[in-house]
């Protein structure tokens, strides 16, 4: 799997934690001290930029009160967003003008499919 | 803080060392493409986006692009390539460096916010693109390259045909020179 689509994953399961870490009104301070973490990895996690491991994941699923599960988005729900809006990138790409913005996202989804490329990672 | 010393400066003489290039003008292609790095121009903004660096390192072998603003002068061009490349040793391919991330865009504001400003004086990311930029100074202007090329002629950093001379040399600008000058021999 390209692993655009691995920073993909991860913006959305920071998406889906921060969805739910708001909707029950407990503050990244509180989720991070219940599970040993300190609020900036918290902070981190739901923008996407660091990748929890699966025992973490499972910590914060058990705080916010719901199933592992409902921290992992679906497969096709990854693989067919437009790259380029993904939470991972839209950051750094908010402050883009219009021209900037599309050339940006045209790199972004030209690299993701190099990546699936299977001779470009096999030749040494 | 000497520059002599720096990680960037270190990084660039190692990759230099690699590729096998030992006189300037240093081409950049080869080392991007010793890295399996695209070189792309672009179509940006002309006061915008200066260059960008879009990675993916699902396997072993990363797959990146570099793009560059194709309305830029060449010199321009190349310090932008030279600090994508930078982030692409110094903060995609180190394992060991926190929060890494797939793609960066670099505008013409925060160059110039971040050039004139030492390593040590900034943290966090502001502290990746102070090290892009030392890491493009000194692998377009290796510090025993330009030794090399001075000699023993007597530096002046506000000697303009010297540093001009030295400059087109190196096909950086004037400015980029004079500022590595001043790092290196002050």
């Amino acid at each position: 799997m390209s692993d655009i689509y691995g920073g993909l994953l991860y913006g959305f399961v920071g998406d889906l934690v921060r969805q739910k870490r708001t909707q029950i009104g407990v503050s990244q301070e509180e989720l991070a001290g219940k599970i040993g973490l300190a609020r900036v990895s918290v902070v981190n996690i739901e923008r996407g930029r660091q990748r929890p491991p699966l025992h973490v994941l499972w910590l914060i699923a058990e705080v916010l009160g719901v199933e592992l599960r409902d921290l992992i988005p679906l497969h096709l729900q990854v693989t067919s967003e437009p790259l380029a809006v993904h939470p991972a990138y839209r950051e750094q790409m908010n402050g883009l003008v219009e021209k900037d913005w599309s050339v940006v996202a045209s790199m972004i989804q030209r690299v993701a499919r190099k990546g699936k490329e299977p001779h470009v990672n096999e030749n040494k | 803080m000497s520059t002599k010393t720096s990680k960037s400066e270190i990084e660039a003489q190692k990759l230099l060392d690699v590729v096998g290039i030992t006189s300037p003008p240093i081409p950049l292609e080869r080392i991007a493409e010793h890295l399996g790095l695209e070189l792309v121009p672009s179509n940006f903004d002309e006061d915008e986006v200066c260059g960008i660096l879009v990675v993916d390192e699902a396997v072993d072998n990363a797959v990146g692009i570099i793009g560059y603003n194709r309305a830029h002068h060449s010199n321009r061009q190349r310090f932008s390539i030279a600090h994508e490349i930078g982030h692409f040793v110094l903060h995609v391919k180190n394992k060991s460096v926190e929060g890494r991330q797939n793609l960066f865009i670099d505008k013409a504001k925060n160059f110039t916010a971040a050039f004139f400003r030492d390593a040590e004086s900034s943290t966090g990311e502001n502290a990746w693109e102070v090290e892009a930029n030392a890491f493009a100074a000194s692998l377009l202007m290796p510090q025993t390259m330009l030794e090399k090329a001075i000699g023993n002629d007597t530096v002046s950093v506000v000697d303009d045909d010297y540093i001009q001379q030295l400059a087109k040399l190196f096909s950086v600008s004037s400015i980029t020179m004079q500022y590595r000058l001043l790092n290196l021999f002050r």
